[in-house]
C-alpha cells in the first residue's frame, strides 16, 4: 500500500529530466525576474490593456464603455442599447469571475449565455457587486467594463459546454513557447479554468494541431459533455495567433506571461486578456515541460534582439 | 529535491543574520549565563549574613571572606546596608566582602546576601598539592611530651596518614594520656585546639589547614561560623570534624575562610558578632536566567531582550516570541509541501486562539462558527448585499455566535465555553466570507480540502506555540528568531519542486500513457 502510494510521486530527478516547471521555479525565476511589478497593472486592469492593444493595432473584442462609480450604474441601459449582445466584466478581475454574458436584450429582458432571462435588476447588481470589489484581487474598489460580445467561431462548437473555448499561449521574452486549448465543461460550469474542470487541450506550436487532453489534471480523449474527440480539433489561422501573442510581448512589458485569445468568427482571433501569472497545468495539457523550453529560450543573447516573425519562426522550429 | 541556489546578497544577509543570532547566543551563555536547560525548578541558595558591631565613632572598615569557589555554582553577592559603601574586592585570589563608613558610632548592622546560582559551565578549580609543613614550635617543655605522643601512636611509623589522624583522636578523645593533658591542657576547642593537633600533624610532615565556614542548610538559621580541620593526603584536602575526629560527610558546608586568614577583619569597631542563614529556594528557568542576568554590568542589554519589562507585558512578548517559528512552518506547508490553506496565516491566528480555548474545545467552537456562520452567509448571499456589509453582518451573527455558545456553555457548566470570545472574530468573518465564495466558485468539495489543510496547518501551529520549552528557548534566546528569519529568507529562494507537485506532475514521465 505505501508502495502504491510512493508510485503516485515522481520523483524531483524525473520531473527536472522532462523539464517540468513548478511553481516556486515559476515564482521565482521567471514571473520575478522577468515581470517587474510597476507593469502589473497594465494585465491585471482589463482597460489598460485593451488600450495599449488598440495602440499596438492588436485586435480585441470592441470597447463598449466603463462603468467606475454606483452613480453610473443605473446608465448601463444607456450604454448597451446599440450593442444587441455584450459582456460585463470586472477591471480587475481574474480566472474568469464576475464575467456576466447577455446574447441579446430587449431592453427588460437580458439572456444569459446559458439561455436563461434575467432583469435589468439583476444586471445591475451585478455592476454594484463589481464595484464594490467582489471579484477583484484583494477586495480593491473596482469598475465594470462592457465590451462587445464575440460571436465565437462555429468550429469549436462542438468542443465547448457552453462558456468560451480560448487558447492561452505562453510567451518567454517574446518567444510563444507553449499553447493549450480550454474548453468549458458542465463540471467547470462553462467556465475556462483547469482548476475548476474545464479540459485543457494542449496545442503544437508548430501547427496548432492538438497534443494531449487532461481535465483535473487526468488525461482525456473526448470531450466530457459533447463526446467530441479532441484529436479532431483543429484551430483555424494558427499562425495569426502566434503573431497576436508575440504582438502582445511588445505592448507589454511583462518578459513572461500568459495571453488568452478567441476566436471571433468575423475579425479572427481576439486578444482577451493577458495573465501575469500564467498557470502550469498546460505543461499536463501538452505532456511537454516548460521548463526545458524556458531555459533554450534564456540562453539566447537578448542583443539579437529578432523580429517577432524571427521569434515566431525559431519558435515553430523548436517546440512541437 | 533541488538544492537552493540563494543568490550572493542573500547569502551574505543569511550569513550577518546567523552570525548576529550566533553571537548574542553566545553573550547570553558566556556572560549572562543562561542556560539551554529549561529544569522547571532550580535550586537557588541564598545565603545571609548578618554582623553585628559596636563602632567606636571613626571610620569603619568590615570584611569579611567570601565563599570560596563551589563546582556547579557561581557567587553573587548584593548588600542593602545604608550608611556603608560596599564593594566586592578581589586580593591575593579571595574575595572579599568590604563595606566602609567614614565615621559611625554605637551599634551597627551590617548584612550582605550571597546567591548560589547554579551554573553548568563553571567548573572546579584545580588544588595544587600544599608545602611540606615547617617544624612547628612548641612551648617550652611541651616538645618531649608531643614527641611522646606520637611515638605512643605510631612506634614504628607504619600507619598510614588517616590510620594516624584517626588513632590521634582516639587518643585525645580517651584523655587518659598525660601527654594529652599536657599539650591539650586548656585547649579543649576551638582554634586553639586545631592548632595542637595541626603542630602534632606538623611533626609527622602531615600538611593541614584550618577552614572556617557555614553549613548551607535551610534548617540551620542564625548558625555561627564552623571551624574544620582539612588533612591533606592521596593526593588532596579531607574535611574532618575536629569535634568527632571524624572524616566529615557534610556536603553542604561551605568553606568561608582556609588558612589563617581571620574571616572577618574590623576596624573601628569591636565586639563583632557573625550570624549566617541559609535559605533555599526554587526559582524558574527563566527566573534563574533572569537573576544570572541582573547582576552583569551590561544591564542596558537586559532592556532589549526585554527581561526588565513587567510581568504582563513579557507575557506577551513569550506569545510573540514563537509566532516566527509558526510563520515558518505556514512557509513550509505552502512553499515546500504546496498546500493551500484558507487565507496564508488564518492558521496561525486560529492556532493562538486555540491556546486559550484549548485545542478540543477550540476546534469543536471554530467548526460550529463556521458551519453556522456558513448558512447564514447562504442566506445573506440571496439579497444581493454589498460586499462590506455583506462581511459586516457576518461580523455582527458571529459576535451573536459567541455569545450564545458562552451563554450555553455556562448553562451547562463548560468553563472553556468563555474563552471563546479569544477567537479572533474578524479572521473568523473573513474565513466564512472566503469559504463561501470557494464554495461558490470550486464546488464545497475544494473548500473542505482548503479547510482541512488550514485545520492540518493549524493543529502543528498549535503545539508549537504551547510547547513550554520552546517557548523558554525563543524566549530566552530570542536571536533565535534572527535564525527563523535567516531559513525563511533561505526558503523564498527555493526553487525546487513542491511535494505536491510531484504527485501533480506524475503524468508528464509516466511513459504509459496512451492517450494522444
Amino acid at each position: 500500500m505505501f508502495g502504491s502510494l510512493l508510485n503516485a510521486f515522481a520523483s524531483p530527478a524525473a520531473l527536472r529530466n522532462a523539464g517540468v516547471l513548478g511553481m516556486n521555479r515559476r515564482n521565482h525565476d521567471y514571473i520575478a525576474a522577468y515581470n517587474r511589478r510597476r507593469y502589473y497593472p497594465m494585465v491585471d486592469d482589463k482597460l489598460v490593456t485593451k488600450e495599449l492593444a488598440l495602440k499596438a493595432g492588436v485586435p480585441t473584442a470592441g470597447l463598449i464603455g466603463a462603468i467606475r462609480c454606483q452613480h453610473d450604474a443605473k446608465n448601463f441601459m444607456r450604454m448597451t442599447e446599440n450593442s444587441p449582445a455584450f459582456v460585463i466584466k470586472p477591471g480587475h478581475g481574474s480566472g474568469g469571475r464576475g464575467i456576466l454574458v447577455i446574447k441579446s436584450h430587449n431592453g427588460e429582458e437580458f439572456r444569459k449565455a446559458d439561455g436563461s432571462i434575467i432583469g435589468s435588476q439583476q444586471i445591475y447588481s451585478h455592476i454594484t457587486n463589481i464595484l464594490s470589489g467582489l471579484y477583484s484581487l484583494g477586495g480593491q474598489v473596482d469598475y465594470a467594463l462592457f465590451e462587445e460580445c464575440i460571436s465565437f467561431s462555429d468550429v469549436f462548437s462542438d468542443f465547448s459546454f457552453q462558456g468560451v473555448p480560448d487558447i492561452r499561449i505562453i510567451v518567454f521574452r517574446g518567444y510563444p513557447v507553449m499553447a493549450m486549448m480550454r474548453l468549458a465543461t458542465r463540471r467547470s460550469d462553462g467556465r475556462a479554468n483547469l482548476h475548476q474542470g474545464a479540459v485543457g487541450v494542449g496545442l503544437s506550436i508548430r501547427d496548432g494541431k492538438p497534443r494531449r487532453a487532461v481535465m483535473l489534471d487526468q488525461p482525456v480523449t473526448r470531450h466530457p459533455d459533447t463526446g467530441r474527440m479532441l484529436s479532431e480539433l483543429a484551430v483555424p489561422d494558427w499562425d495569426r495567433h502566434l503573431e497576436l501573442a508575440a504582438r502582445c510581448a511588445e505592448m507589454i512589458k511583462l518578459g513572461y506571461f500568459g495571453a488568452d485569445i478567441v476566436n471571433d468568427r468575423e475579425k479572427g482571433p481576439l486578444l482577451l486578456e493577458l495573465n501575469a501569472r500564467p498557470g502550469l497545468g498546460i505543461q499536463i495539457a501538452n505532456h511537454a515541460g516548460l521548463r526545458s523550453r524556458l531555459e533554450l529560450i534564456g540562453t539566447l543573447p537578448s542583443s539579437a534582439l529578432p523580429s517577432a516573425a524571427e521569434k515566431i519562426a525559431f519558435a515553430q522550429a523548436h517546440f512541437d | 529535491m533541488t538544492m537552493p541556489r540563494p543568490g550572493k546578497s542573500i547569502c551574505i544577509i543569511v550569513g550577518i543574520l546567523l552570525l548576529l543570532a550566533a553571537a548574542i547566543a553566545a553573550f547570553k551563555i558566556c556572560v549572562l549565563h543562561y542556560s539551554f536547560s529549561r529544569s522547571v525548578n532550580a535550586e537557588l541558595w541564598v545565603m545571609e549574613c548578618r554582623i553585628r558591631f559596636t563602632a567606636d565613632g571613626g571610620p569603619v572598615t568590615a570584611r569579611l571572606s567570601l565563599p570560596y569557589e563551589i563546582p556547579g555554582y557561581y557567587l553573587v553577592v548584593t548588600s542593602q546596608t545604608p550608611d556603608y559603601t560596599f564593594a566586592v574586592q578581589e586580593r591575593d585570589g579571595r574575595t572579599f566582602s568590604v563595606w566602609q563608613s567614614p565615621e559611625r558610632r554605637g551599634r551597627q548592622a551590617l548584612s550582605c546576601q550571597i546567591s548560589f546560582i547554579p551554573d553548568a559551565g563553571a567548573a572546579a578549580a584545580m588544588e595544587e598539592p600544599p608545602e611540606t609543613p615547617e617544624r612547628p614550635r612548641w612551648p617550652s617543655g611541651q616538645k618531649q611530651f608531643a614527641e611522646q605522643l606520637l611515638r605512643n601512636l605510631d612506634p614504628e611509623g607504619r600507619l598510614s596518614v588517616p590510620e594516624f589522624v584517626k588513632a590521634l583522636f582516639k587518643q585525645i578523645r580517651k584523655g587518659d594520656s598525660p601527654a594529652v593533658s599536657v599539650l591539650f591542657a586548656d585547649k579543649r576547642r576551638g582554634a586553639p585546639f586545631l592548632q595542637v593537633v595541626r603542630n602534632l600533624l606538623a611533626m609527622k610532615k602531615i600538611a593541614s589547614r584550618e577552614v572556617e565556614g557555614v553549613f548551607l542548610n535551610d534548617k540551620r538559621r542564625r548558625q555561627s561560623p564552623a571551624l574544620m580541620l582539612e588533612i591533606y593526603y592521596g593526593g588532596s584536602f579531607h574535611r574532618y570534624d575536629p569535634v568527632s575526629g571524624a572524616v566529615s560527610v557534610q556536603k553542604d558546608f561551605i568553606p568561608l575562610r582556609i588558612g589563617d586568614e581571620p574571616l572577618f577583619a574590623l576596624s573601628g569597631g569591636r565586639q563583632a558578632a557573625l550570624r549566617f542563614s541559609a535559605l533555599k529556594t526554587n526559582i524558574s528557568a527563566a527566573g534563574l536566567n533572569r537573576l544570572r542576568g541582573s547582576f552583569v554590568e551590561h544591564s542596558w542589554l537586559m532592556d532589549i531582550i526585554g527581561y526588565e519589562l513587567p510581568i504582563s507585558e513579557q507575557n506577551v512578548f513569550k506569545r510573540l516570541a514563537l509566532l516566527p517559528l509558526a510563520v515558518l512552518l505556514i512557509v513550509v506547508v505552502r512553499n515546500i509541501i504546496g498546500l493551500q490553506s484558507m487565507g496564508t496565516f488564518m492558521p496561525v491566528l486560529i492556532a493562538l486562539a486555540f491556546l486559550e480555548t484549548g485545542l478540543a474545545a477550540g476546534l469543536i467552537a471554530f467548526l460550529l462558527i463556521l458551519a453556522v456562520g456558513l448558512s447564514a452567509r447562504a442566506l445573506l448571499t440571496h439579497m444581493n448585499l454589498l460586499m462590506v456589509p455583506r462581511i459586516s453582518a457576518v461580523v455582527v451573527i458571529v459576535i451573536l455566535l459567541m455569545k450564545a455558545i458562552s451563554v450555553f456553555s455556562y448553562a451547562f457548566g463548560f468553563t472553556q465555553g468563555q474563552s471563546i470570545t479569544f477567537f479572533p472574530l474578524i479572521i473568523l468573518a473573513w474565513t466564512i466570507e472566503r469559504a463561501s465564495m470557494v464554495w461558490e466558485e470550486d464546488g464545497p468539495g475544494t473548500m473542505f480540502r482548503q479547510l482541512a489543510v488550514s485545520l492540518a496547518a493549524c493543529i502543528p501551529c498549535y503545539f508549537i506555540l504551547n510547547n513550554d520549552y520552546l517557548q523558554y528557548l525563543f524566549f530566552t534566546f530570542q536571536e533565535f528568531n534572527l535564525v527563523i528569519l535567516a531559513l525563511i529568507l533561505l526558503l523564498g529562494t527555493y526553487t525546487g519542486y513542491r511535494l505536491t507537485e510531484l504527485k501533480r506532475f506524475k503524468p508528464l514521465v509516466s511513459s504509459c500513457s496512451d492517450h494522444s
